[in-house]
């Protein structure tokens, strides 16, 4: 006997059915397209934005993305369901086009038949493994959803729609399977039938049926099983279904880099509006976003804003836009938003370093902040619009005189720029390293850990002004860019080669932001700097055991993606780190990004006691950070939670230069 | 109708030392700001100028550098600056200063009805607290000091109702328009310049107003119509203090130290 199977068993494969079927499948495809194409106007109403440089990159993402489900599978649990669901769906449908293209197209026309003999066994097996795959997976997610129900999820309609359309396409191909099996396979070919495993189970339940009942049940559902899936293509556009397309086009379109620059603003230009106040002042990409979310909610639970009763949820924001981009496209961002929703993010990039469809929450918060700041003059409180104020008049955020910013460095081995631009590298103190006490022992430290190994270091002094990122965060691109140009002139005039900060927040910008304003020098933070010095045997670390638990900072972490250097520097001073539970990528914020350092936390609890508890809960007496915002908020978060005494912050720094060996 | 406001450019003085040797102000490396009261001055005939639909004037008595605070003033909306500056207004003490704003307040008066003079409670420089007070006895205006909250005008009866902020209690006043107020902190939050504003204030006019304009006597202003004159200034020697206690192992202890020693001098009540 051919082992094979009749395709077509029982429906005939004449123009009666032919005929109907391949109408509503174009029809249902006609309409896919359509609607998808009427949904361009949405994203159409955003500004340009070029999106579809470096096409082989972006092919690649989409590639990785999809097919290996690369983002979604970042999380465990849900992720990986929804991963073998993904691959297990393919393959369904692969098998569907392979017997549809024999019947209808390679035996209809040439009488060419692939679907026999050893690949037909393997064929029926890995799809109906892949069914039960599929089901199992479904029927996880909708446990987790209904039953479970974890806090945050949101379920609605579509999701009911979804998970019914899907579960009965999968039952029903199941029961027409076992039905034909019944009838065909189980009285004269077991043997095939056992390629067939989950098939065979729906079959032998079907025993004892008579032969007639059994045509005609197969017949109905077949067809059932056909308008399901006609109802599941037609109602792509209308329901999180269309993040098939959507989400898969946002891997294509995902910002290359360099990662978490913001647009630069034209300040100069004769633009009349700043930032975003209306959907039509977002890029068509910020409205695609909107579309390709799924409502995960992974950035949500990842959200220290959210985390602490703030009323802010990345998610939410997206949706929001999606909202008034579809209904209501002359509404205020700002009010749909809410402005403490929008003052609380710490732009800590939690969210879009989760998010599984590559949508960039960050930059729609800061733009919709910069028409708040430098249209309306809004900020969050008085004690950031003084911060803001003081930063114009003294170029730091405290309002200490400008002239002496490099009084901390009195008596250390550095020189002034101006006194001898002769040095190794320029170390950028940043404001917080210059005026703030705590933060000047970092500083010192760092500059004594230079000197064991030997290197010139000069800082610019009175010279240097506040790098711009906080203002530049919370909305203020103007003196953001004031700040910039200015240090930018003054790092130019004097030749530098090689700029080294000990602040995640100078580094960042002056690595990636200043680009944009002209500055081209290679800057680095101090722990990659420090872990090459020590790995070249020029920064001699002598090793004292001890325990500790590292906070990975955002912008240090998440940003540039540094996680082994300060690790590598901590093991070799002896260190063995416990980590906490979030760490390394999924890291949670001190609470001080997104300029929120300027900021009085009024709202929620407080960010950097909720740090200063998981840091607590590793057992360590020790938390040590690379970031001066990060000090200063676990120095307030520990005795905000009551850990003084149980609970130290350091800074690397400190800690390497009590065990350099001289 | 007009509201002026008198706006005084001041070295950020939070950060201003005294030479030991020679005994004067040290400026170097010290930005000027606006006088942080003359900002709340400035933020209040902002307010009048949207609730009342009054023109806004700012004028400022001062070199020529400080064009940049009243260019500050039209980022933040005025709509006119003017700056009063001559060699031979320098020098001067508190009346000849309030001589010069007076005269160029009675000259506006001449084109549009001033209403109300705004000026900061005192500058953070001179502390002398006495240029507001001294144009409104020049001016013969009302003269309303110290006041944190404006509680109505009456534009037909021409009044107004404020309120001053005393030592422990507040008053209500009324009294009759054109006024000359000096302003609190506690009056208004000043607004952040908006970036369109910044952009049209960069293009906008400051008048210069000399005293070919004025034509005050010479002999009345500046250092020669200066009754007084600042001889020298200097740090009050004080002698270090007792330390008591230590606040960082024993804060309780050393808080309750702290309170006892200030019973015993008499400088607290229970
Ligand atoms: C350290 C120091 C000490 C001084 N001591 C004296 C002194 O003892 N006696 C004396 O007569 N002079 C003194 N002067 C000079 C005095 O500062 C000037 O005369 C000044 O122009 C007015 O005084 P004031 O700054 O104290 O203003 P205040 O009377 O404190 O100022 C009150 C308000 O008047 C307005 N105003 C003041 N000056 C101007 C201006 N130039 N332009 C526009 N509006 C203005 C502002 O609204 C200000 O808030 C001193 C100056 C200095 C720097
Ligand atoms: S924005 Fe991304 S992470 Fe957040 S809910 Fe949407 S898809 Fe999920
Ligand atoms: S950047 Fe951080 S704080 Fe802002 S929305 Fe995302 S997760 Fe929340």
């Amino acid at each position: 006997m051919e082992t094979t199977r009749e395709l077509y068993w029982n429906i005939g494969h004449g123009a009666t059915v032919l005929l109907p079927m391949y109408l509503f499948t174009f029809a249902a495809l006609g309409f896919l397209i359509r609607s998808c194409l009427q949904r361009l106007s949405i994203y159409r109403q955003g500004k340009p934005l070029n999106r579809t440089d470096q096409r082989t990159v972006r092919i690649g993402e989409l590639a990785k993305n999809v097919l290996l489900q690369s983002r979604v599978l970042l999380v465990n649990g849900p992720g990986y369901a929804h991963g073998l669901f993904f691959w297990s769906f393919v393959l369904l449908f692969i098998g569907t086009c392979f017997v549809a293209g024999q019947a209808d197209f390679t035996d209809l026309l040439f009488g060419y038949r692939f679907l026999n003999g050893e690949f037909y066994k393997y064929f029926s097996m890995v799809l109906d493994l892949a069914g039960l795959v599929a089901l199992a997976m479904l029927l996880g997610l909708l446990v987790r959803r209904y039953l479970v129900r974890p806090a945050g999820l949101e379920t609605t309609f579509d999701d009911a729609i979804m998970h019914g359309l899907l579960c009965s396409i999968i039952i029903t191909g199941f029961v027409i399977e076992g039905a034909r099996m019944a009838v065909t396979e189980l009285p004269n070919n077991m043997g095939l039938a056992f390629w067939s495993p989950v098939g065979l189970l729906f079959a032998k339940a079907l025993v004892g049926t008579g032969e007639h009942t059994l045509r005609a049940l197969h017949q109905i559902l077949w067809w059932l099983h056909f308008f399901l899936v006609i109802g599941f293509i037609c109602s792509i556009p209308f329901t999180k279904f269309r993040h098939i397309f959507t989400t898969a086009a946002n891997y294509f379109f995902v910002d290359l880099g360099p990662k978490g620059a913001l647009v630069s603003l034209d300040m100069e230009g004769d633009a009349e509006s700043f930032g975003a106040a209306q959907l039509k002042d977002l890029t068509w990409k910020d409205i695609f976003d909107t579309d390709a979310c799924t409502k995960c909610k992974r950035c949500q639970d990842r959200c220290p804003a959210y985390h602490t009763e703030k009323p802010l949820s990345p998610m939410k924001v997206i949706n929001q836009l999606g909202e008034v981009a579809c209904a209501n496209p002359e509404a205020s961002l700002i009010e749909t938003v809410g402005k403490d929703a929008l003052w609380s993010c710490t732009t800590c990039r939690a969210c879009q370093e989760i998010c599984p469809a590559s949508i960039e929450q960050v930059n729609k918060i800061v733009d919709m902040r910069r028409n708040l700041v430098l249209m309306e003059g809004d900020f969050p409180g008085s004690e950031v619009m003084t911060a803001m104020s003081n930063t114009e008049v003294n170029g730091n955020p405290f309002g200490m005189a400008f002239a002496t910013r490099g009084d901390w460095a009195e008596g250390l081995p550095v020189t002034r720029l101006a006194d001898d631009a002769g040095v190794d590298i320029l170390y950028f103190v940043g404001c917080y390293a210059s005026f703030d006490k705590r933060n000047i022992k970092v500083a010192t430290s760092f500059i004594k850990l230079c000197e064991s190994a030997g290197i010139k270091v000069g800082i610019l002094g009175k010279e240097e002004k506040c790098c711009g990122e906080p203002m530049r965060k919370m909305g203020n691109e103007y003196l953001y860019q004031t700040m910039a140009a200015e240090n930018i002139e003054t790092i130019k005039s004097y030749g530098i080669k090689k700029i080294v900060t000990a602040c995640p927040h100078c580094f960042n910008t002056l690595s990636k932001d200043y680009r944009d304003l002209g500055l081209e020098v290679e800057t680095e933070h101090y722990t990659t700097f420090l872990d090459r010095l020590m790995k070249e045997s020029r920064l001699k670390i002598k090793a004292d055991s001890f325990d500790c638990t590292y906070h990975d900072s955002c912008y240090i972490g998440r940003y540039n993606d540094i996680y082994r250097e300060p690790r590598a520097l901590l093991a070799a001073a002896g260190g063995t780190v416990r980590e906490m539970d979030r760490c390394e990528s999924e890291s949670f914020c001190c609470g001080a990004g997104g300029g929120r350092i300027m900021a009085e936390e009024k709202l929620g609890s407080r960010i950097s006691e909720s740090r200063a508890k998981m840091a607590a809960a590793t057992g360590s007496d020790l938390l040590v950070s690379n970031c001066p915002f990060c000090l200063t908020m676990f120095e307030d978060g520990i005795k905000g939670a009551e850990l003084e005494g149980t609970l130290v912050p350091r800074d690397i720094a400190e800690i390497l230069l009590e065990r350099v060996a001289t | 109708m007009l509201v002026i406001s008198c706006i005084k450019q001041v070295p950020d003085t939070t950060q201003v030392k005294i030479d030991p040797v020679t005994n004067t102000l040290i400026r170097d490396g010290i930005p000027f700001i606006i006088n942080p009261y003359d900002a709340h001055a400035l933020e209040e005939s902002l307010r009048l100028k949207d609730r009342y639909g009054m023109r806004s004037v700012a004028i400022s008595m001062g070199p020529p550098n400080t064009v940049a605070t009243l260019r500050k003033a039209y980022a933040i909306g005025v709509d006119e600056a003017i700056l009063l500056s001559d060699r031979c207004f320098g020098g001067a003490d508190t009346l000849a200063t309030s001589r010069v704003l007076s005269a160029a307040i009675e000259r506006l008066n001449k084109v549009e009805m001033v209403g109300i003079v705004f000026c900061g409670k005192q500058t953070i420089d001179g502390d002398t607290a006495q240029v507001g007070p001294g144009i409104a006895s020049r001016l013969g205006f009302s003269q309303l000091t110290l006041v944190d909250r404006i509680e109505s005008i009456d534009l037909q009866r021409k009044t107004i109702k404020v309120r001053r902020k005393l030592e422990g209690r507040h008053e209500i006043v009324e009294a009759p328009l054109p006024v000359m107020i000096t302003v609190v902190r506690e009056l208004n939050r000043p607004r952040y310049p908006t970036v369109p504003m910044r952009v049209d204030s960069e293009e906008k006019e400051i008048k210069v107003w000399d005293n070919t304009v004025l034509k005050l006597d010479v002999e009345s202003v500046g250092l020669k119509g200066s009754p007084t004159w600042v001889s020298k200034i200097f740090s009050p020697e004080r002698d270090q203090g007792e330390i008591i206690g230590d606040g960082i192992s024993d804060p309780v202890g050393t808080a309750n130290l702290l309170i006892d020693k200030l019973l015993s001098k008499d400088l607290l009540a229970v």
